[in-house]
Order: structure tokens, then sequence, then C-alpha cells
């Protein structure tokens, strides 16, 4: 059964690109790959290795309190530097010259029957894969499935995906979807939960299809969900409803409701990392938009400079407006592309000036309700921009709840007056935080 | 996807089509369909006042924008709009001046005093009909439909009767529900036209320009209450339809009540505006002394939106209705609890704030929305019963109605009387009876005095001067002696007498025995209006200025 979710919009999906293309290698390998010590949430890795070390496939080069990050190519480090990164600042980063021999680390576990293996060791495997949430979130797998053991009844594999242009996780599912179930049952394990429940929205029935048979056949239980196909379903707390019904608390987060999330790439990950002892060294990337030749979703090292990526898609027909990192709601512009794949990148799209919406003058708000209407988080973004407008009053903004906002986009999208609603948002939420008045939030 | 919290949200590179400009540009067109069928029922002059209105309200925003050196805002189309309906919610006889003021009324009073588009707190198109209301004559005289205007007629047209007018007076329109929905039938030129009205609004609805919430509850309350206290001997469904259909209530209720402006933006709020609308509306259309209550009720909920959109601030994702009064209930405590006896401190003019507008926070989380609406309405409830009951609107509307009766007795051949521009020094009055456009005679009124006291006879005199009906509307004569005299039977004696009547002889009518005196003094009431009659178009009766 569906839950009813408030709020969202319908987005031209543009997935017909690459919701075709099968995943493949890249052409040719990267020369050289980029690794940044620091893609996940929480603190950045220490670098482990320094200059002029050799390193192989899978060989930690980075670590933290929070995750490892390995070497997605074997070769020679040339340097670790601070480099471009998709965030827009330069990252610190190890930088790797490719032999092209993809030697692999000999310290790697060896492939194990997950069955067998007690929770702890799965756990271990986890966290030594450096598996983090690969749907943007960032946070350790391991140490979110060691929160939610116990506590949690419900599992969720979001797989909604319902940004425009990207089909990464809708490849992967229709392509391994006997590793993202096993990812799944794995991951069910570890948290000690019975109940796994894929969530796919509605526009990918195919994908739908080939989980309900693998899982028939293999006999890997688990329920898929419909969900619709709305922005921003992806996001954790509106994927929660929509399978469970229950809503995440403010400042809270899934497991408050007694559910874990985790999206369908980071299980394809967790599979690998525990069924066949690899690290996330690689990932599903959609490359796409207006201006690339031949739109594809290819399984690349993690590091790859996004230029790499646009060469093994046929190169660029004209110069794109935007290159972005990520969905267009959501992603970030990028002013070069040498910046790295990292284990958050899920799509690179270029677009011509025709696809995104560009500058628009901003002119005042015609009270329609329609940010009103559209914000899954009940939000009222007119009021807050009204409010800054007024001067911004510290406790007025804080009454309207500002630091539920997950910049989601959606009262951007659909503002007739094209008032940077989410823009005011952010600074709305940056005011509260600075005087610490939260709390004086009405309910 | 990146929902990282905290990390820096950027704006969507993807973006809805919908403009500004495109918004209001798709209510005008959902908005021509009615205009013309308007042109089509009531002549090309609908259409010239339409361009009128929609010009003028357009001029009147530049010439603003010029004259305050404020960047000009034509080009949003919102003038356009409120042009449109200004002149929608017009009678087609309206002179042509009448859209000129009123769209600056609209234009410069109501919407840029006020900050301009988005910020104006009443609708202007409905704020600048009740202006033009106040002038006599102008809003009062509808023509029937199909009777067309030309582009300079309309100062002599004929005023027909509305189906909100019978309505207001308890009794169903003497009309198909079929001509209903088409409009044929007298009224403003964009209301007639339901059927019209309600295409525009589902094609509003199709395109998401408006919600099904205003609209939906506006018409759905309107039509429960109507249906649940149905007036007169109508079938509750046959009231409800009716009412559903006449006067102003559906451009109302899709085209004005759903300015964006002017309407809340919360999702809650939005609906508890509908049902008061829709409330008010019903109670203004029963109680109150002009036909329609529709565009009262908008105004007057246009003034509560600020409070509507506080009350209906909608839930905190993640927080359940009962934890939220929970969570409430345990603040107020702690607020008790800390509570010292002060002086009273009352914060009203704080910057950016309205009088008391911290206090209703707690309103809206303790009542959780519906007690305060249901204050308002129970507090306009008694103010508009109090003053239905103590003023004169219902003595009105029970003359009116015996005014009904008294034509079918006086003057059976005529289906509207309407007042006329003469008076008379013995009349009491003088109404001028129609049928079909066509004048044939009059009513007038007189009083003589009878046996017992004065007797208030209605006399109907045709245009050749015959008389067509008499009826006795107030004695004091004993009903035992003069009882006799003012029973149908005697007074029908009348009809066809013209000229001066006598007591006995030639021309006469045949007394009542034992109630001679009252018929000496109705004949002589009848001699007295056929006098008056004769004497109509001569000189010493006084000619007043179109007095309706
Ligand atoms: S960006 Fe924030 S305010 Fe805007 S719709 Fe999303 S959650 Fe609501
Ligand atoms: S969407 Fe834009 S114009 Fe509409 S109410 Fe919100 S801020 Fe105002």
């Amino acid at each position: 059964m569906l839950h009813f979710i408030f709020g969202g919009v319908h987005l031209e999906g543009r997935k017909h690109g690459s919701q075709r293309k099968p995943l493949a290698l890249l052409d040719m390998e990267p020369e050289e790959v980029v690794i940044p010590v620091s893609m996940h949430a929480g603190e950045p890795c220490q670098p482990v290795v320094s200059a002029g070390q050799p390193v192989a496939v899978g060989q930690p080069v980075a670590r933290g309190q929070d995750t490892v990050i390995h070497a997605s190519v074997s070769g020679q480090v040339t340097a670790v530097e601070p480099r471009a990164n998709p965030c827009g600042r330069p990252v610190l980063s190890v930088v790797i010259r490719n032999d092209g021999k993809q030697t692999l680390w000999q310290g790697a576990p060896k492939q194990a029957d997950y069955t067998q293996l007690s929770e702890r060791e799965i756990l271990e495997r986890i966290a030594a894969a450096g598996v983090v949430g690969m749907g943007g979130g960032g946070y350790s797998t391991a140490e979110k499935l060691l929160r939610a053991r116990g506590r949690a009844n419900t599992l969720i594999i979001n797989a909604a995906e319902s940004e425009p242009y990207i089909t990464a996780d809708h490849r992967l599912l229709l392509e391994q979807a006997e590793g993202v179930l096993t990812g799944l049952q794995i991951l069910m394990k570890a948290a000690g939960v019975r109940n796994g429940v894929v969530a796919v929205e509605g526009n990918k029935l195919n994908a739908v299809e080939v989980l309900e048979r693998t899982s028939k056949r293999r006999g890997l239980p688990c329920r898929v969900c419909t969900v619709p196909s709305r922005y921003p379903l992806g996001a954790e707390k509106q994927v929660v409803k929509a399978v469970t019904g229950r809503e995440v608390p403010p400042e809270g987060t899934a497991v408050d409701v007694r559910c874990v999330v985790f999206n369908a790439a980071t299980a394809f990950a967790v599979y690998q990392a525990v069924a066949q002892g690899r690290a996330l060294t690689h990932r599903v990337v959609t490359v796409t938009g207006g201006a690339v030749v031949r739109p594809r979703n290819l399984w690349v090292p993690i590091g790859t400079p996004i230029r790499e990526l646009i060469c093994a898609a046929g190169g660029l027909r004209e110069e794109p407006d935007l290159v972005l990192v990520g969905g267009p709601m959501a992603g970030m512009t990028q002013t070069s592309l040498d910046v790295p794949v990292t284990k958050l990148t899920n799509g690179v799209v270029c677009m011509l000036d025709w696809e995104h919406a560009g500058q628009k003058t901003e002119s005042v708000c015609i009270r329609c309700g329609r940010c009103v209407s559209v914000c899954p988080m009940h939000l009222m973004p007119l009021l807050v921009d009204k409010e800054l407008k007024l001067g911004g009053d510290v406790r007025e903004l804080a009454r309207l709840n500002t630091g539920d906002c997950m910049g989601c986009g959606c009262c951007s999208y659909v503002c007739p007056s094209n008032i940077p609603l989410v823009e005011r948002m952010a600074q709305a939420r940056q005011i509260v935080e600075q005087s610490g008045k939260g709390e004086e939030a009405t309910l | 996807m990146s929902y990282i919290r905290g990390a820096q949200p950027f704006s969507p590179r993807m973006k809805d089509r919908v403009t500004v400009d495109g918004i209001m540009l798709e209510v005008m067109v959902a908005l021509l369909p009615a205009l013309c069928m308007g042109a089509y029922l009531f002549g090309v002059r609908a259409l010239v006042l339409a361009a009128i209105s929609v010009g003028s309200c357009m001029a009147w925003e530049a010439l603003y924008c010029r004259w305050t050196g404020k960047p000009s805002t034509v080009r949003d189309l919102s003038a356009c709009v409120t042009g449109l309906l200004l002149a929608m919610s017009l009678p087609v006889t309206a002179p042509y001046w009448a859209p000129v003021l009123g769209g600056a009324f609209a234009i410069i009073v109501v919407k840029q005093f006020y900050g301009g588009l988005g910020k104006n707190f009443m609708n202007p198109a409905l704020a600048a009909r009740m202006l033009l209301m106040s002038f006599p004559g102008m809003m009062t005289t509808w023509v029937d439909a199909l009777d067309r205007q030309g582009i300079f007629a309309g100062a002599d047209a004929v005023s027909s009767a509305t189906p909100m007018r019978y309505i207001h007076l308890g009794y169903l329109p003497p009309l198909d529900l079929r001509q209903m929905l088409l409009g044929q039938h007298g009224g403003a030129v964009g209301e007639v036209a339901s059927f019209m009205l309600i295409l525009g609004g589902l094609y509003l609805l199709g395109r998401r320009v408006i919600s099904w919430r205003i609209p939906g509850c506006f018409l759905g309350s309107v039509a429960v209450l109507t249906f649940l206290f149905p007036r007169g001997a109508a079938a509750p469904a046959d009231w409800m339809l009716y009412n559903l259909l006449s006067g102003g209530l559906l451009l109302g209720a899709i085209f004005m009540a759903t300015d964006y402006a002017t309407s809340p933006v919360t999702p809650r709020g939005q609906i508890l505006y509908g049902v008061c609308c829709g409330c008010l509306t019903v109670v203004l259309r029963y109680f109150g002394s002009y036909p329609d209550g529709a565009g009262f009720a908008i105004l007057t909920m246009n003034c509560c939106v600020w409070l509507l959109d506080r009350v209906g601030l909608p839930r905190r994702f993640g927080i359940r209705p009962l934890s939220a009064t929970r969570a409430w209930f345990v603040r107020q405590m702690a607020r008790l609890a800390r509570l010292r006896p002060v002086r009273p401190h009352l914060d009203l003019f704080g910057k950016g704030t309205v009088p008391g507008e911290k206090q209703l926070d707690s309103i809206r989380s303790w009542s959780r929305g519906l007690g305060v609406l249901a204050a308002v309405a129970a507090v306009s409830v008694v103010c508009i019963s109090g003053v239905y009951r103590f003023t004169g609107p219902a003595i009105v509307y029970r003359e009116s109605r015996e005014q009904r009766q008294l034509l079918e007795q006086v003057m059976p051949a005529a289906n509207l009387v309407t007042q006329t521009p003469y008076v008379a020094e013995e009349a009491l009055s003088i109404l001028a009876g129609y049928n079909a456009n066509e004048l044939i005679g009059h009513c007038i009124e007189v009083e003589v005095q009878g046996f017992g006291g004065m007797l208030t006879v209605v006399v109907g005199v045709d245009t050749n001067g015959e008389v067509t009906g008499v009826a006795v509307t107030e004695h004091s004569e004993n009903t035992d002696i003069g009882g006799g005299a003012i029973e149908s039977g005697y007074l029908e004696q009348y009809i066809g007498k013209s000229g001066t009547i006598r007591d006995q002889g030639y021309n006469s009518v045949d007394a009542v025995s034992g109630a001679t005196d009252t018929c000496r003094a109705i004949t002589a009431g009848v001699n007295k209006a056929l006098y008056i009659a004769a004497q109509l178009d001569s000189s010493n009766v006084e000619f007043v200025d179109g007095q309706v």
C-alpha cells in the first residue's frame, strides 16, 4: 500500500537519452585518477600513501574515523595535493597515474557466502570496503547499520531516482537486480530487519518487473513498492512516508520511525563488498544532456575526471551552457571538466541553453500559493521570502520552521515570479541557526 | 542528488514554464466563453464595455506607474484580468464612464496604493463593482436576455427581474434550468452564462491555475446550506440548483474568490475561506437587503485572508496533529508555571508586527483552526440577523411579495411593474406596468375617506384610460357592514370602466347592499385614480429625475 505524499512536482523526465543504454566500461582507461579524501559526510580522511608509492586496485589510500577510501586503478601515486572537486572548492586528493594493468590488491578479503558470515563480519567487511550512502547523503553505511540494529523494523532500498536525466540506478536495477537484491538481504541481516522493501518510481515498470522476477527465481524475498513518479520522492523522508506512512520527525532520521533507507547503488556496493570482497572503487554514472553526442551509463573508476566520461559518451556536439554533476534539480554546476567522479556522483549532465531555466529576473510574489502546495516539507517559502524582505526577524523566521527545508528546489521550480526561494530558505536557515533560536519553532 | 543538510542548496536548473503573464492569460481565456455568451445575449454593447474596461484598467496602471516612477507592470496582464472581471460584473446598460471610473478605483486605490500586484487585500474588480453600486440605478437596471443593446443604447432600456430577485424574495425563478445554465435571463454581462463559467472553471482547474479548494468549498457549502434550508415551497434540490446558478455566485466562486492576491495560500486556509464565503453568501442572500450576497461575502472574507493563512499554516512535517497538540499543552503548562503577576505589557505596535500577532499562534494551536472561524461566522450571523430583525429589509421583503399578489389583481396582463418618473399629489404611488417591454398601463394607489376610516385603493388603468382591476389594500371598515364591498366579486365590476363612474345610473356599478358607503368610497377612489391617469402626461404632474 502506498501512502499520501503532500507536495512535489511532476517533472519532465528527459531520461530517454540514456535509459535504454546498457552499462558500459570506459572505452579508454583514464590515464590519471584524482581521488578526493572527502567523499562522505563527516571528517575528511587522512591520506596513507605518499607520492611515488605504487598502489593496486582496492588498496586503501586514505583512512578516517568514518570510512576508508581505496585506489580505483593500479599505478603510481604522483601527488597528494588539493585538486578541483565537484563541490566547488579544491579538496586534498590522491592523484594516481594509471599503469593500465588493473593489478588487484592482495590484502583484499576473499569472496564469501554471506549467509555463512556473522553480522559482525558483515559490518566489518562493509566498513573496510568504504561503503557510504551513494544517493547523495554520504553517511557511512556500516555506522548507519549499527545505529539501526534493534531499532528499525523496515529496510527500504531507495531506487526512486526522481531527478530528471539520471538513469544510473535504473540501469543498475535492470542489469544487476540480483546483486542489488542480495545486497538487500545482506543489509537486512546486518541490521536485524525482517521487512525489506525496494521503492521504485512508477516510470520504471521494467525495473519493477525484473526485480519481482529475480526475487522469485533466486529466492530473495523482498517487497517491490511502486511509488508515484514525483520529484522529490528520492529524498529519504519522502520515501519513508510513501512506503510506510511514517513521518520522520524534524531534525530526526529515518531510524526514529523504525526505518532505515539505503540507495540502490549502496546496496550493490554492499553486495560487492561482502559477497565478492571488493572495495567501493567503481560506480555507475549517467552521462547525458542535450550537448552530449551519445548519452550513456558508464561503470567508471572513482576519481575519473568527468572529461573522460564525456569523451566516452562521444564528446560534445556543442558547447554546453551548463555542466552539472548530479541532476538538474539539486546538482552542482561545474566550471571545469577536470573534477573527478566521487562516490556520490550519479550523473554528469551537459545542458544546452534550451534545456535549463537560465537566469530570469525576479519579480514580485503574486501569492499564487504554488510554492506552498508543492513543498514536501509543509513549509511556506513565500512567507520566508516576505519576512526576509521585511528585515528577517529571527523569531518570525524560526516560527516558519526554516530548518526543515531540504533544498529540494520544488518551490523555485514552480514560482511564476522566478523568486529564488531555495536560496531564500537557505539564507533564512542560516540566520536562524546563527541566533540559536531554532527550538522556538512552532509545531 | 544532494540532500546533504547544511550543504548549499543550488537553485534548480529546470523551471516550470508557468509565468505571471501566462497565468493571467489563462484566466482571460477561461473568461472569454462567458463574455462571448454575454455578448450574444446582450448585444455588442457588452463587448464594447469589456474593451473599454480592459483598456482603461491598463491605461490607469500605466499612468500610475508613470506618475510614481515605478517600473511599468502593464505587461504582467493583471490589469487586463481586473478590467475583464469588472466589465463582466456590470449590467450591459451601464454607461461607458462606469468602467473607466471603476477601473481607476480598482487599479489605483485598491491595487496600487497597497503596493501593487500581490499586495492588495481586496479583489480590485469586486471593490470597483461595489463602488459603482452606490450610483443609483446603474446596478439595478438589468435588461432581459436577447434584448440586445446597440453600442449607444442603454439609457432607456427596460429593466427586468433577475433570477436573483426572485430567489431573494423566496421564489424559484420562472425559468427552466436549461435557461439558467445558458443564461437566458437578465443579469450582469458575464454572470448569466453559468455553463460557460463552469467550462472556464474546468479549464482553469485542468491547467492547474486554480486548485479545487476555493471554488469547491465555496459552491459546496452554498449547495449544502441551500439544500438543507430551502425557502418558500421549492423542493430542496431545485432551490439548491437555482441558487447555485443565479447571480454572481459562479463568477465569484470561480474567478473572483480564487484571485491569488486576495485568497489564502495555505491549503487549509483555502478550504476555510471557501466554506466561509459560501456560508456568508447564503446568509446574505437570505437576510440581506441586496439580492446577491456573493460579492459582499468575498469582499468580507478577503479581509480575513491574513487570519486564515495564519490559522491554516500547514502542519509541520513529522509532527502528527495529536503530538502537536500535546506539545502545545506541555509548552503552555511550562508557561503557566512561569507565570508571575506583573502589570500586563501589551506590545501592540512592535516592529513589523500587527496588533495581537503573537496571541494568534496560541489560538491557532489551540483551536486547530475551526474555533476562530466559527466565532467569526457566529458574530456575523448575529450581526446580520440583528440588522435584519430591527431594520427595514424584513418589511421591504414582505411588501414586495404582497406587491406581486396585488399586481395579479390590479393588472393581470402585466408581468412586471417598475416605478415611473411621475408623481402626483393625490396618489400615494404610481407604478408602470409592462408586458414584454410594452407599457400597458399604470397602477395608481390612492387614499379615500371610507365609512370607518381611510381606505387605500390601488387601481390599474390601462393606456386607454380603462380600469383593469381594483384592489383595496388597507382599510378600517367593519367587515360585517362594509366587508362585501372589498371582496373581489364587487371590485370586478369596475373592470373596463372609464371616464367618471357614477354611483347610480349610466356608467355605474351595483353597490353591495349594506355597504353603500364603502362602495361609494371605492368608487371615489377609482375616479380619483382615473383622473390622475388622465393627467399623467400633462403639466401638473411633476417630473422627477430617473428615480428607481
Ligand atoms: S526547497 Fe525547501 S522550501 Fe522549497 S520546496 Fe523544497 S523543502 Fe520546501
Ligand atoms: S510560488 Fe512564487 S509567486 Fe507564487 S506564492 Fe510562492 S513565492 Fe509567491
